[in-house]
């Protein structure tokens, strides 16, 4: 997650996610958006767009879901029920207690719905990252995979 | 020799009742706070005694006119602390054979503490969320408002109003899956009482109940708990009083918490109930477009 100027220095990567960029199509699918939309591109040549949410199939089904329509569990219910893997959200927020209360509903929805949850969250234009899972999915039982202001780059065994 | 100890029984809890009648109403009755929340966690310790009965309720009373809560919360098994007043129970209630005592003498309780929280409401001239009574085959909560003492069913969540705001008691499990959470925001539910209690204390399992609903449906949460070895299983939890992030002072979800998952004490916070509703208007209700899908 982050900047894909961050990956060239990877031979692999089979998912990139970042906010509002040109693709580079150095990894297998990219996931590029705002708060108000999402593009993801394969480099098959599928490419899918939204300005809500969206489910892709490769490398394994998951649902893209921007602004406002993050905030709550219904949407990542849908996307369990449909088989999804994980969910990736896209959510622009002010002050810290804008921060942390997407963070702490990433955490949620990720709990509620079984998936892993991979937020983007804008803050007054600085990116913060979160990688969120169920709690026994992860060392520390505690939910989360990852979590800051740095790109991260981590496996993920989905 | 049963109807020996059942006359016991009836005399200790009408000895423990009368002593609260004594109490000098117009030196207590004080105006509570406006939402005023004082939420309880107790050690599971049954009571032994009438003298012991009589100091439990008095320190609550003295608890209540010091904080002056509007709403008062007790944590399941509150009533099954009481039954420590038949002769030689104590033992048994610590484990599973304890459950024979409660079913046989359910009834008994059962009216004694309908007087108890009576008293208990009339003093505050508030809502008293009186724990339950749990037997075995099932378990019922009482509840305290305009001077009724109401009794439910905890297997459903049990629906009530506090100065026209609604409420709800939950049981625990059903909290686990939001949507049973969305549904009363969409009656108009902002308060949700809870009592949540765990075999072994992990704080991360902790924020999976009603301090979840409270970040993704947006509503107060107000936990009370018994801790300690009740019936054969150990209970172990903390009180607490969630809401969403932005309306807590350290942005953590949470009004106030105790830190301690086996001793006890009072969890009290004011809630903005306003503060909750301008919240709430700030947000889209995107989800309902959604409702069809799931």
């Amino acid at each position: 997650m982050g900047p894909q100027i961050g990956l060239l220095e990877f031979e692999d990567v089979e998912l990139s996610i970042s906010w509002r960029e040109e693709p580079m199509m150095r990894s297998d699918v990219t996931v590029i958006g705002d708060e108000k939309e999402v593009a993801v591109f394969s480099k098959d040549g599928e490419s899918m767009t939204s300005q809500d949410f969206l489910l892709f199939d490769s490398p394994k089904r998951f649902l893209v879901v921007t602004g406002n329509d993050a905030l709550y569990p219904e949407l990542y219910h849908y996307a369990a029920s449909k088989g999804a893997s994980f969910v990736i959200a896209y959510e622009k927020v002010t002050g810290m207690g804008g921060l942390l209360t997407s963070k702490y509903r990433g955490w949620v929805h990720s709990q509620e719905s079984g998936l892993v949850v991979f937020e983007i969250i804008d803050v007054a234009g600085r990116l913060h990252y979160g990688i969120y899972a169920p709690l026994e999915k992860t060392d520390k039982n505690n939910g989360v995979l990852s979590e800051g202001n740095s790109p991260l780059v981590l496996e993920v065994d989905l | 020799m049963k109807g020996i100890a059942r006359g016991f029984v009836e005399r200790a809890l009408e000895k423990m009742i009368s002593s609260l009648r004594k109490i000098d109403f117009k030196v207590v009755l004080k105006k509570p706070q406006s939402f005023r929340v004082m939420s309880y966690q107790l050690e599971y310790k049954p009571i032994e005694s009438v003298e012991e009965a009589i100091y439990f309720l008095k320190m609550r009373l003295k608890e209540f006119t010091r904080y002056l809560p509007k709403i008062i919360v007790f944590p399941r098994f509150t009533v099954n602390l009481f039954f420590g007043l038949i002769p030689f129970s104590r033992k048994r209630l610590l484990t599973s054979k304890g459950l024979l005592l409660v079913q046989r003498y359910r009834s008994l309780f059962d009216e004694a503490y309908k007087r108890v929280l009576k008293i208990f409401g009339g003093m505050t001239d508030g809502v008293v969320i009186g724990g339950t009574l749990y037997y075995g085959e099932g378990e019922t909560l009482y509840i305290y408002r305009e001077g009724e003492c109401v009794e439910f069913t905890v297997r459903s969540p049990a629906l009530f109003e506090i100065d026209g705001n609604g409420a709800a008691f939950v049981y625990p499990e059903l909290l686990m899956d939001y949507r049973t959470t969305r549904k009363l925001q969409e009656m108009g539910i902002k308060l949700i009482f809870t009592s949540e209690s765990f075999g072994s204390f992990d704080p991360w399992k902790a924020k999976l109940g009603i301090w979840a609903r409270s970040q993704s449906i947006g509503l107060f949460g107000i936990n009370s708990v018994m801790v300690g070895k009740i019936l054969g299983e150990r209970h172990e939890g903390i009180a607490f009083v969630s809401a969403p992030a932005v309306l807590t002072r350290n942005l953590d979800g949470y009004i106030v918490k105790l830190t301690e998952p086996n001793g006890r004490g009072i969890a009290i916070a004011d809630l903005d109930v306003e503060a909750l509703e301008r919240y709430l208007l700030s947000l889209p209700k995107t989800y309902r477009k959604y409702w069809s899908l799931v």
